[in-house]
């Protein structure tokens, strides 16, 4: 396993790739990216270059402003979302896109994994597609002739090794194409969405050679999707969003810090339908959810102070519930928080109330709690109040979730006022508390809340 | 594990190749020596794959040779046509004018197809676009190697005359593949972004089959023998060629050595071109 150490980005002396100021544009629209390239054709013969910090119509930055450092033996992580900029970044340090601003400069061999098979062609043999796949990443024949058994025997398709590729199952297809991918021991390693391959066993393989190659000394640039892979194998993270580098520190705090950005847009987002939004969101999604949320707003929330609105038949009215934690900062995953519900009353009453924690998109309710129902009613007085829940050692995990509740009549034990069933209920964040791979662990798995364990082996 | 100091670097930024030239032709040698083993592994990969999965074999690049030729001695004798003055048995001029045609239009080809179809290639690996075309015009002239030794044999049985000369044929053929060649480097990354350019050729070449002395003599005066004589480079080129294996001395040996100067040239700057074009393209093309 990697251990992850105090890292500082900054300079160092043994670099094998250093990334300074990188930038590429693209264009949206194909046309015009055709017309543009043709234009950069003629630009390159009469040496008429374009203004690089300008964009052209339809254009975008699709890497802005990059820079960050791969040292020896470091095996980096590069998150983000779709389209943050993850592939471009990576064909931009194995010269395969070139740049339009910045400089990248790389030591040693570059080996590539972003497409299995390259130059594979299907009426030739696996052995024969072996030296020409070889060839293409730069390797000699002596060379590949040392390691060629070694790759066959690791790929486990040896008694098909020389027939026709043609006649390979895609799984074998793959298998090929990683087995000499990974032999090929370059000084850097890129891999890209390629580790997604071949049934369990073949992918735990490949994992385990890849450990090897780091453990030996080799450094590995990983594109990844799945965190899970970016804990385990990186020391280090980078995190991309449109294009921009917003990440650079150790493995697992990139991989929360990932998680953190996914957290903080839902969050977000589901701000933005509770405030109405309007359509300027274009996404047809957000549209459905505004409309939606619209038309729960629009059902009165009753925010002023006086006691309006309340009756002798509904004397007591929710005005607002609130989760926070104990000292006012964020709500910490495992530590104590509590539960405020804002009411007004007319008349003293005797209550029942208790509320729900759901997630976020109210279909999953996490536990509903409720006190009155066996005889031990709260009474509150006239007025303004705040009735108050304590909620030890919280055990929600990270995430964003939705608290709703209400008051009810002590005596026929019906519902008075309730909040957040017809209207908006309320959104609150839990955070982790210290980050560590198995509190990450836990949010990949998507868990709603931890349970004590005690672990007798 | 090498020292930092020994690990090969490299650079990259936007800079414009063409503000240093002489960078640019040495990039271009050393990339083409460093890239001689994957185009060596590129050409055996196509030339097994082409002779596994084809059943007519050699047949097919032949066909339009022999039935040309014999479309035109049929004519010729029926005295429909009006071939001019050879100075070789007929059928043999044809056949290897039409042969020498076929390996130009080829060599065109040969970049232009090359680079669409290994796209993938260019854009994932890094080799540069020129190792590609070179292993495509070392196809280019294996199969001619196979059809010349055919037509050899054939001569041979025929009692044709081969000139002395003929050892002097290939270089005569490596000249008309470097013309071809240096058209298709120029077409092909403009093809990428735009692929109907590739289209206009067979229009151009087929034009230009009718001002080349494939199946005629050209002749000496009036428009038609300017253009034939000394316009058209592939003229001298071809004629040359042909004269070298079945004739007796050259006919034209002053415009082959002009037109021999300026297709070198010519190739020299194709190739730089195609190398400065061909990472502007493969960034925008459909690959």
């Amino acid at each position: 396993m990697i251990d992850d150490f105090q890292v500082s980005p900054q300079q160092s002396q043994d670099w094998l790739v250093k990334v300074e100021g990188a930038r590429k544009k693209y264009c949206r629209d194909l046309r015009r990216s055709l017309w543009y390239g043709m234009q950069d054709v003629l630009g390159a013969l009469t040496l008429r270059r374009q203004e690089t910090n300008m964009l052209r119509e339809f254009e975008f930055w699709a890497i802005d402003d990059v820079s960050f450092e791969l040292r020896r033996g470091d095996s980096l992580g590069l998150l983000g979302r779709n389209g943050a900029g993850k592939s471009t970044l990576i064909k931009m340090i194995s010269g395969q896109r070139s740049l339009s601003a910045g400089s990248i400069t790389t030591r040693g061999r570059i080996v590539a994994l972003t497409e299995l098979g390259l130059g594979f062609n299907l009426a030739l043999t696996g052995r024969e597609n072996a030296y020409v796949n070889a060839a293409v990443h730069g390797y000699s024949r002596e060379a590949f002739d040392r390691i060629i058994e070694q790759i066959i025997d690791f790929s486990g398709i040896r008694e098909f090794i020389d027939s026709a590729v043609q006649t390979y199952s895609t799984g074998m297809k793959a298998r090929l194409g990683f087995s000499v991918a990974t032999h090929l021991n370059p000084d850097i390693l890129v891999v890209d969405e390629v580790l997604a391959v071949g049934d369990l066993e073949f992918r735990r393989k490949c994992v385990k050679h890849i450990l090897k190659y780091v453990k030996n000394g080799g450094s590995i640039i990983l594109v990844a999707h799945d965190p899970y892979l970016v804990q385990s194998l990186c020391n280090r993270c980078i995190v991309l969003d449109h294009g921009r580098l917003i990440f650079d520190g150790s493995g697992i705090d990139g991989v929360q810090f990932h998680f953190e950005i996914g957290r903080s847009r839902a969050f977000d987002r589901l701000s933005e339908t509770i405030e109405g939004a309007d359509s300027s969101l274009g996404d047809a999604v957000a549209e459905a959810e505004a409309e939606e949320a619209r038309d729960l707003a629009s059902l009165p929330v009753i925010e002023n102070t006086s006691l309006e609105g309340l009756t002798p038949e509904v004397p007591v009215a929710v005005d607002d519930i609130q989760v926070v934690s104990m000292d006012g900062g964020p709500i910490i995953t495992g530590k104590t928080a509590k539960l405020l519900m804002h009411y007004r009353a007319l008349v003293p009453s005797d209550i029942t109330w208790g509320f729900s924690i759901c997630t976020s998109d109210l279909q999953t309710t996490i536990t509903s709690c409720v006190k009155g129902l066996e005889g031990d009613a709260t009474h509150i007085e006239p007025g303004k109040g705040v009735l108050t829940a304590v909620l030890p050692d919280f055990p929600v995990q990270p995430g964003v979730y939705a608290a709703r509740g209400g008051i009810g009549e002590a005596g026929s034990l019906t519902a008075v006022s309730i909040k957040g069933y017809g209207d908006a209920p309320h959104y609150f964040t839990v955070v982790p508390g210290e980050t560590t791979r198995t509190a990450n662990y836990k949010v990949m798995n998507s868990d709603l809340v931890s349970i004590p364990v005690d672990w007798k082996s | 594990m090498a020292t930092l100091s020994e690990l090969p670097v490299l650079v990259h930024t936007p800079e414009m190749q063409l503000r240093n030239p002489v960078q640019l032709f040495v990039g271009l040698v050393t990339d083409l020596i460093r890239s001689r083993h994957v185009a060596w592994e590129m050409l055996k990969r196509d030339l097994k794959s082409q002779y596994r999965t084809s059943v007519l074999g050699i047949l097919i690049p032949l066909l339009p040779a022999l039935t040309t030729a014999a479309w035109a001695v049929l004519f010729r004798d029926a005295h429909i046509i009006n071939v001019g003055a050879v100075n070789m048995p007929y059928p043999f001029f044809v056949l290897c004018g039409m042969m020498l045609w076929a390996a130009f239009l080829e060599s065109i080809d040969a970049p232009i197809q090359g680079v669409q179809s290994e796209q993938t290639l260019l854009s994932k690996a890094d080799i540069p676009a020129e190792a590609i075309t070179v292993a495509r015009l070392g196809q280019v002239l294996v199969n001619f190697a196979v059809k010349t030794i055919l037509i050899v044999i054939a001569a041979i049985g025929y009692h044709v005359h081969i000139s002395w000369t003929i050892f002097l044929a290939p270089v005569g053929l490596l000249l008309i593949v470097m013309l071809g060649a240096s058209i298709g480097l120029i077409v092909a990354p403009l093809n990428l972004l735009y692929m109907d350019i590739a289209k206009a050729v067979p229009v151009i070449t087929t034009f230009w089959f009718f001002t080349t002395p494939i199946i005629f003599t050209s002749p000496s005066k009036g428009l038609a023998g300017i253009i034939m004589n000394r316009l058209n480079p592939i003229t001298p080129l071809l004629t040359s060629t042909r004269e070298l294996a079945f004739g007796n001395g050259l006919s034209m040996p002053g415009m082959l050595e002009i037109t021999s100067v300026l297709t070198i040239c010519l190739f020299v700057l194709a190739l730089l071109f195609h190398r400065i074009a061909m990472p502007i393209v493969i960034d925008r093309a459909n690959a």
